[in-house]
């Protein structure tokens, strides 16, 4: 649903509708309409006599919804004005009929504010105006002005400015740079007036002195500056089976999020629940780590920051998010999982609504701060640049809330984004990208304070990752029909971990990674897009133990271990081709869409040595895809794919000193069906069902023997299937959300076909047992609600209930004392994640309030995580010999203030 | 693929430590049911042909009868295996048997049965020991002798009232047999000092309600014993042994379950009981261990603090 704009005058008897006008502010994210609806048929309120007998005049702002079909479905009073004039209009307006709003999808349902106009007496108001001035352009501008908005320093066009001095008055509208002029005002005091619907209106006093230019700004204070926020779920012209793209500025006020846009998919269905909220990417019951997450659809090892709760990119700088459950296209691969690819905002200047030069913002809460500068530069300031960092500080917060002397722990992380874009007529697109973030996290305990008995255990415990990406994009059109977009990036990502002087990790990855692509428009109804997906990188890691791992093959605890240190370089290559090609096969070229698909998923690993750099693993593997899309009506949309998903070893699972990892790909055999309904005025259903069937699984071999071994066989199996359901409620109005349920199981076979009997390593509540079990984080039923209201005087208050299966874990009944390690050695109850935690219950809640400065906003916001939970256990925990159970809770309640500061300068 | 998600753990404990509610849980230290808590091997690290004589620390708390200890043992072809291939029927059969009406004869069958099939002492009747076989290192060679093979003893204690499987205690340890030409030795451990003042095992002290008592484990200095280590490259490094203790209490609480050498000490708070034991056991982490039992007499005379117990 969008809204528009239009403005009517009921003058006496007689009445005439204006074309809508559009609106002063900038568009929403949505298509353009191709067509605005058009007033058809008008309908005369009649003017109530009480009113009439009051002399009451004034405009009635109505919000009138239409359907595709241009019919009135709901008309509501916005702006009242009292006295029966606000019955009559409404009557009279649900009697109108427009021309259907159509965009590129066809005939929508739109949403527009109707200002009705109620004026006594024609001849009043002709007295009213003016005697007709001299010829305006006779005389020269001697006051003049620009109306912008308040707060955001927006240009407000079509905005209405009277002039009134002594009995004379005079009309006028702002332009597209929101300026207006009169000519040839006498001198003297002036009441200038601007107003328009939505808008408070302004009214001014100044002096026109003779021979002199007056220059005015007129402030107007938008009545509701979330009016804008909207947000998309669904983009239709691709042809991702689920593809829900978010738009930021509504899913940031989404209780727990922080904020943080990118936070709210774990509330969309397909997601699990992750322990402690930490955002861990359980899409469908897949490993977090089969979930590729991207950043202008380049990938990057990680999309949040350390525990999950912020992610590694500027709030202020994410334009969308999208988010693939399942069934994605040949573009995305090396996942079996879902996708979530952040897009960043186009810093390009919109020749219609330049806004204001410079925008500053800065946020606070809890955990962090951060702020981000955007400018545009150049004599024609066609060049938009932004920079954003930020740095948490909840290293100093941890020791007040936790005073533990005995152990404290330090995360830290900072991120930092600097974007160029460049958008101008006789030039390509071209934007340059350079980000980054890094996560520290150390726990440290006194020298004399024992961290289990082990000497190799006892130290300092640090982890530190850092990403950092250089990307350029630039688009070229070759021809008409034929484009070329071209993203390289450059970057490195380094990872270590280190516990005390005896163990230390480190990796090291420099990256180039390269997508391009060749979109071919080969007719109306026939889209070609040839691309390539590269990877390619230089490794290092070397890693410090204070044991051999090959004593893990004939493990004794009594036995005495030596220091050992391995370390490898080498290469990495992926250039993954793929062809993706849509189908519009009917002549309605917006009703149905084919898209198959064709990638190769090619992997190879070297290792460097002398004299010749050494194969470690090679796999290759071919991902098919199918997904079709089919318009049913104009409100109901059935859709489908099918698809082989392949995903290469992990780094871990792809090495060995010597020889060859013998390890094929990971795959997953994808199916889901669904069905979209449009319900009413942004009101949107999707339902869908998938099935997941995972094979050659990567999975511990029990019979490992040492580093000349293969330490990973593809024996595993696994199978997820489900049902997904959101319905939801687009903010039109005040109001929005949604509720999105999944239905889910998610299962593991780790070694089907081997007789474990054999195996010495199975117990009880092993998983090596052979036997299906349920996934750690499988959860059965996953129900979310969000909905949000907005108050007057910009309030905003939201809240979110969420219940979840409790996930699946091992009972123990007891342990066998370990004389020599002095520990439990458990013994399981029943078969591996066979019992589950409770479920869990929460409820979250958030306050705001934007406050509107003439140059600068300030949002402040009190997120209150957990205002109601149950139990929420998040792990079972077990006394010293297994005999006692308790669990670890979740969250307790959290109150999170924070603000946002945005300045136009 | 993995089955436990990356990235997090860390996070995870920390989130843990902050929300977590484990004070219902019993503490390790905490003695408040049949517990073994130790075992020596004498020798430490026996050769082939040698006897070796076991011990236990088992508490049994006030009011609890500890009916039998049965020691089942072996040799290991795989350390890391748990266990060995027994006759559990003649097991069975023996610590079950009713040997006050048995003949002799039957006892004798009995009893031989469950020696072949690995039992090495019932205690408190028959001693625990075992003979390191002749054979055992058979098919090791070079260094490997030096390193040896592990035995398995298992032992299991019974209470005079046990209803099912669920009260008896049963623990294992690892008794490595080898050639070394330092073979590891038991620490000996003498007692403590309590807040500086030595105190014997077997001793009792004198202690005051609300206090804190600092408790540093006295031992002999060879204890920490230097020995040879033969390491993969072949060559032999002199090491030092680095011991832990692990400490015990039916009634109070320590600032640390652990405490590694050289920082042994730990602080005990008592509780309100009035008599309470005191336990810690020395590992030296190639198999030997000591340990020191102290029992504790507790009141509230001269308590500068006060303390709810003590006022009543």
């Amino acid at each position: 649903m969008r809204t528009i704009l239009v403005s009517l005058a009921l003058l006496g008897a007689a009445a005439h509708a204006e074309d809508p006008a559009p609106p002063p502010e900038a568009a929403e994210e949505l298509p353009p309409l191709l067509q605005e609806p058009e007033l058809v048929e008008f309908v005369q309120a009649p003017y109530p006599e009480t009113a009439q007998a009051a002399g009451v005049e004034g405009e009635v702002l109505l919000l009138i919804e239409l359907d595709e079909a241009g019919t009135v479905t709901f008309v509501e009073v916005l702006q009242g004005v009292g006295h029966g004039l606000d019955e009559a209009a409404v009557e009279a307006a649900r009697q109108f009929r427009f021309t259907p709003a159509v965009d590129e999808t066809g005939p929508v349902p739109v949403a527009m504010e109707f200002a009705y106009g109620f004026v006594l007496d024609a001849r009043e108001v002709e007295e009213a105006v003016p005697e007709t001035p001299p010829e305006p352009e006779l005389l020269p501008v001697n006051l003049e002005g620009r109306v912008v908005e308040m707060g955001t320093r927006r240009d407000l066009a079509g905005i209405l400015v009277t002039r009134r001095s002594g009995e004379s008055e005079e009309e006028t509208e702002t332009d597209a740079e929101g300026h207006w002029a009169f000519r040839g005002v006498p001198p003297g005091e002036v009441e200038l007036e601007a107003r328009y619907p939505g808008y408070r209106t302004e009214n001014r006093r100044v002096g026109v002195v003779e021979g002199e230019v007056t220059e005015v700004r007129l402030w107007l204070r938008n009545l509701d500056y979330r009016e804008d926020e909207a947000l998309i779920v669904y983009e239709r012209d691709t042809a991702d089976v689920t593809r829900r793209t978010l738009s930021v500025e509504e899913i940031r006020r989404v209780p727990g999020t922080f904020g943080d846009p990118v936070r709210v998919v774990q509330n969309l269905p397909g997601a699990a629940r992750s322990p402690f909220g930490t955002g861990l990417l359980v899409i469908r019951g897949s490993n977090p780590e089969d979930s590729g997450v991207y950043i202008d659809g380049i990938r990057i090892p990680l999309i949040y920051h350390l525990g999950g709760y912020v992610s590694v990119i500027n709030a202020d700088l994410v334009e969308s998010v999208d988010y693939l459950p399942g069934g994605f296209g040949v573009q995305y691969g090396r996942s079996t999982g879902g996708v979530i690819d952040v897009k960043t905002k186009d810093l390009a200047v919109d020749p219609e609504d330049p806004g204001p030069r410079t925008k500053v913002s800065w946020s606070t809460d809890l955990l962090d701060s951060g702020g981000m500068v955007q400018t545009r530069i150049g004599k024609d300031q066609a060049t938009g640049l932004a920079f954003a960092a930020r740095r948490s500080y909840i290293d100093a917060i941890i020791p007040a809330l936790i005073p533990d002397p005995s152990f404290t722990v330090k995360p830290v992380w900072y991120d930092y984004q600097l974007k160029l874009s460049r958008n101008r007529p006789d030039t390509d697109p071209l934007s340059v990208f350079w980000f980054g973030f890094e996560d520290r996290l150390l726990a440290s305990t006194p020298a004399d304070f024992a961290q289990g008995t082990d000497p190799a255990t006892q130290g300092d415990i640090g982890t530190v990752y850092g990403t950092h990406r250089g990307l350029l994009r630039w688009e070229h059109d070759l021809t008409d029909d034929l484009s070329f977009e071209l993203t390289p990036s450059l970057g490195y990502d380094a990872a270590e971990f280190s516990l005390g002087d005896d163990l230390r990790v480190t990796n090291e990855l420099y990256m180039l990674e390269l997508r391009a692509e060749l979109p071919w428009e080969a007719s109306d109804a026939v889209r070609i897009t040839p691309g390539v997906d590269l990877i390619a990188a230089y490794w290092g890691f070397e890693s410090v133990l204070p044991f051999n791992p090959d004593s893990f093959a004939d493990f004794d605890p009594l036995d005495e271990r030596e220091p050992w240190t391995l370390t490898g370089t080498g290469w990495l290559w992926s250039p993954d081709p793929y062809v993706d090609v849509q189908l519009r096969p009917l002549a309605d070229r917006n009703r149905w869409l084919v898209n198959p698909g064709l990638r190769l998923t090619y992997v190879e690993v070297l290792r460097a040595g002398e004299p010749d750099d050494a194969l470690i693993i090679r796999q290759l593997g071919l991902d098919p895809r199918l997904a079709t899309r089919f318009a049913l009506t104009e409100r109901a949309t059935f859709k489908g794919g099918v698809g082989l998903y392949n995903q290469p070893a992990q780094p871990y699972e792809a090495y060995r000193p010597e020889g060859v990892v013998e390890a094929q790909l990971e795959r997953a055999w994808s199916a889901e069906v669904g069905y979209e309904q449009v319900l009413g005025p942004g009101l949107e259903a999707d339902a869908s069902v998938f099935y997941k069937w995972l094979d050659q699984l990567l999975v511990p071999n029990p019979e490992y023997a040492g580093l000349d071994s293969q330490y990973f066989l593809n024996e595993g199996l696994g199978r997820i299937y489900g049902a997904e359901f959101i319905v939801r409620q687009a903010r039109v109005d005040r109001f929005f959300g949604w509720v999105s349920y999944t239905l889910s199981r998610s299962a593991r076979n780790d070694y089907p076909d081997r007789d474990t009997d054999q195996s010495d390593a199975v117990f009880p509540g092993d998983p090596a047992a052979g036997e299906w079990y349920p996934y750690e984080l499988d959860q059965t039923h996953i129900l979310v609600t969000v909905a949000g209201y907005t108050l007057p005087r910009d309030w905003g208050v939201s809240a979110k209930v969420q219940y979840v299966t409790g996930n699946p874990y091992t009972p123990y009944a007891g342990g066998v004392y370990d004389v020599d390690q002095s520990f439990y050695y458990p013994y399981a109850s029943a078969s591996y994640n066979s019992e589950r935690l409770p479920d869990f219950f929460a409820v979250d809640a958030r306050v705001d309030r934007l406050f509107t400065f003439k140059r600068w906003q300030l949002e402040v916001y009190l997120d209150l995580l957990n205002v109601v939970r149950g139990v929420n256990p998040e792990f079972s925990l077990y006394n010293y010999d297994y005999t006692e159970e308790t669990y670890i809770r979740g969250l307790p309640f959290i109150p999170s203030p924070g603000f946002e500061a945005r300045f136009n300068l | 693929m993995t089955r436990n998600p990356p990235h997090v753990p860390l996070v995870v404990a920390a989130l843990a430590l902050a929300s977590c509610t484990t004070s219902d849980l019993t503490p390790g230290w905490k003695l408040d049911r049949m517990r073994i808590l130790a075992v020596q091997a004498e020798p430490a690290e026996p050769s082939p042909g040698d006897t070796v004589s076991f011990s236990s620390l088992v508490y049994t708390p006030p009011g609890m009868e500890l009916e039998g200890v049965l020691w089942i043992g072996c040799l290991l072809s795989d350390a890391g295996d748990f266990g060995c291939e027994l006759d559990t029927e003649a097991l069975d059969a023996f610590s079950s048997a009713d040997f006050e009406n048995m003949s002799t004869d039957e006892l004798a069958e009995l009893y031989e049965a469950a020696v072949a099939a690995g039992l090495i002492g019932f205690e408190p009747a028959l001693p625990p020991s075992w003979t390191a076989p002749e054979e055992a290192l058979e098919g090791l060679e070079g260094d490997a002798l030096l390193e040896g093979r592990s035995a398995l003893v298992n032992l299991t204690a019974f209470p005079a009232d046990a209803q099912d499987d669920s009260d008896v205690e049963i623990a294992y340890k690892r008794v490595p047999v080898s050639l070394s030409e330092t073979p590891n030795s038991n620490p000996v451990m003498s007692g403590l000092l309590i807040n500086g003042l030595q105190v014997e095992s077997g001793d009792t002290f004198v202690g005051k309600i609300g206090f804190e008592y600092e408790l540093e484990p006295i031992f002999t200095e060879a204890s920490v014993e230097t020995y040879d280590y033969i390491n993969s490259a072949g060559e032999t490094e002199e090491r030092v042994e680095e011991p832990y203790f692990t400490w015990y209490t039916e009634d109070g609480s320590f600032d640390q379950e652990f405490s590694l050498y050289p920082y042994s000490s730990v602080v005990w708070t008592p509780g309100a009981a009035e008599s309470n034991k005191l336990m810690v056991v020395m590992r030296d982490r190639r198999g030997g261990m000591a340990w020191v039992e102290i029992d504790m007499v507790l009141d509230c005379l001269f308590v500068d603090v006060p303390y709810a117990p003590c006022e009543e």
